[in-house]
């Protein structure tokens, strides 16, 4: 042991003696940002830490001068498109410092961008694989886009140029179409920028039923750190919600993890505002399609039923005529049926009238007297009883041309009852 | 018999088709035709009427838009 008695500074100047002798020259270091400042000087000061599994390992404060700083910034932005943050793995050339007063540092020199661009990538890989895992990573998309969304929840930060942009196109399109737009206001980059974002998703979410859908937009300025944009959380959280949610975010890299999970991932507000109104555009469209087709359907029916019912009325006219018509022929017949029948009737019967007539003609008394006979009268009595004469009386027999008178003599002789003498036989000849 | 403004338009034509063909089949009685004659040109009349109304109306919903 020595026995020497060193004053602080003494011993702290042997040792950072030690320290620039045991490290003359810069070296490479991995290690994660905890911590990351910038005084109005320009520098930039970082709490550097190492994590195992158990926890932190290692933690150094680590310092870039303004001079460097500025140089160091712009390199590193241009390839990872992000500044140094916390969370992030980097890769320092660093010289280690030692000063009396402030300990223990870490200076650096230079940063090698490539390998936070891995780290970032593998750590991007890795919340999509979770995502992925989850189900979450089209859940969003799986939603139906309404109909015509009109009533639109818009995430975004008021005075971003990217809003108004949006706004103005929603509200002057040609078409006069009109939104409901309510503004649920957030950073939009940053830290706390996917905290806020977060907290508007909530605030929709809690009067989810009074919009269509989603749209979460920034632009303008330049974008510094879209880093949050590539969170789990909010990634989770946009992938699970209830509506459509549609971004525009406006940056010219990759999309982001955000993009990845929304049901629509447009370039701009601009682009997000066109797309809105050209939806409720085909909507019309579509609506006046749909109209004409019911009035050409309607006109067509219209016409059929007015056929149909001439057709029917003519068909209608022309039955009952003909009805009628058939009706009256079928009279006309009947009637006709009807004459010829009782003609037949008549005739017949007058033929029979004549029969008999004829044969009552044959047997009259003229005929009778035709034929040879002749009829022998007494006081104009036909005799057709002989005991009815006495002798003397006068009796008269008409022939068919003449008649006579006789006297009635009574005979016995031959059993004969009398004898009519002819007094003048040519008397009455002549008369009928 | 229902008085036509009671009926529907299909109605009062599946009525008419109905008489139509009683008597183009010769069903009718002479004592009904008259009246089956009447109903039937009431039931065209009506059903005219109707149609006409309608292709008023739906030029009129046509023209408005």
């Amino acid at each position: 042991m020595d026995n020497k008695v060193y004053t602080l500074e003494a011993l702290l100047t042997e040792l950072k003696g030690v320290i620039k002798d045991s490290f003359p020259d810069a070296r490479w270091v991995t290690a994660e940002i905890a911590e990351v400042k910038e005084n109005q000087k320009g520098h930039c000061y970082l709490q550097l830490v190492e994590r195992k599994e158990e926890g932190i390992v290692a933690k150094l404060q680590a310092n870039i001068w303004a001079y460097r700083y500025r140089e160091l910034f712009q390199k590193f932005f241009t390839s990872t498109g992000e500044p140094l943050k916390v969370g992030m793995k980097v890769m320092l050339l660093v010289t280690v410092d030692f000063h009396e007063q402030y300990g223990l540092s870490l200076n650096i020199k230079d940063v090698e961008p490539s390998y936070t661009i891995g780290e970032l990538a593998l750590k991007r890989r890795e919340i999509i694989e979770r995502l992925k895992r989850g189900g979450l990573l089209d859940k969003n998309k799986a939603l139906m886009l309404p109909i015509a969304p009109q009533r639109i929840a818009v995430i975004s930060s008021k005075q971003a140029a990217g809003y108004g942009d949006f706004i103005d196109q929603l509200t002057n399109n040609v078409n006069g179409y009109r939104f409901k737009v309510r503004l649920f206001q957030s950073l939009m980059q940053g830290d706390g920028a996917e905290a806020s974002i977060l907290e508007a998703l909530g605030a929709i979410l809690s009067s989810v039923s009074e919009f269509d859908l989603v749209v979460i937009i920034r632009g303008g300025g330049a974008a510094l750190d879209l880093s949050c944009f590539d969170s789990y959380e909010l990634a989770a959280a946009v992938a699970a919600f209830p509506l459509p949610v549609i971004t525009g975010i406006g940056h010219e890299k990759d999309d982001t993890i955000l993009d990845m999970v929304a049901h629509t991932r447009l370039k701009t507000p601009t682009a997000v505002a066109e797309f809105l109104i050209s939806g409720l555009r085909a909507f019309e469209d579509r609506l006046l399609e749909i109209y004409q087709r019911l009035e050409a359907k309607t006109r067509g029916y219209l016409w059929n039923e007015q056929q149909r019912l001439e057709r029917v009325s003519s068909r209608f006219i022309y039955s009952a005529k003909n009805f009628v018509s058939a009706s009256r022929n079928r009279l006309d017949l009947l009637y006709e049926r009807l004459y010829r029948s009782s003609g037949h009737f008549l005739e017949a019967h007058s033929l029979r009238l004549d029969k008999l007539e004829q044969a009552l003609r044959l047997l009259s008394p003229e005929n009778v007297l035709k034929r040879g006979y002749s009829i022998t009268t007494h006081k104009g009595k036909a005799i057709k009883d002989i005991s009815i004469l006495r002798d003397g009386d006068e009796i008269l027999t008409q022939l068919k041309d003449f008649q006579f008178k006789s006297i009635y003599k009574a005979e016995t002789k031959k059993g004969g009852k009398g004898v009519a003498k002819t007094v003048g036989p040519n008397l009455f000849a002549g008369i009928d | 018999m229902q008085r036509p403004l009671d009926l529907t338009y299909l109605q009062a034509l599946t009525e008419t088709e109905a008489i139509l063909s009683e008597i183009e089949a010769q069903e009718v009685d002479i004592d009904t035709l008259a009246e089956k004659v009447r109903r039937a040109s009431e039931l065209i009349a009506f059903c005219r009427a109707r149609l006409r109304q309608t292709q008023d109306d739906v030029d009129k919903v046509f023209t408005e838009q």
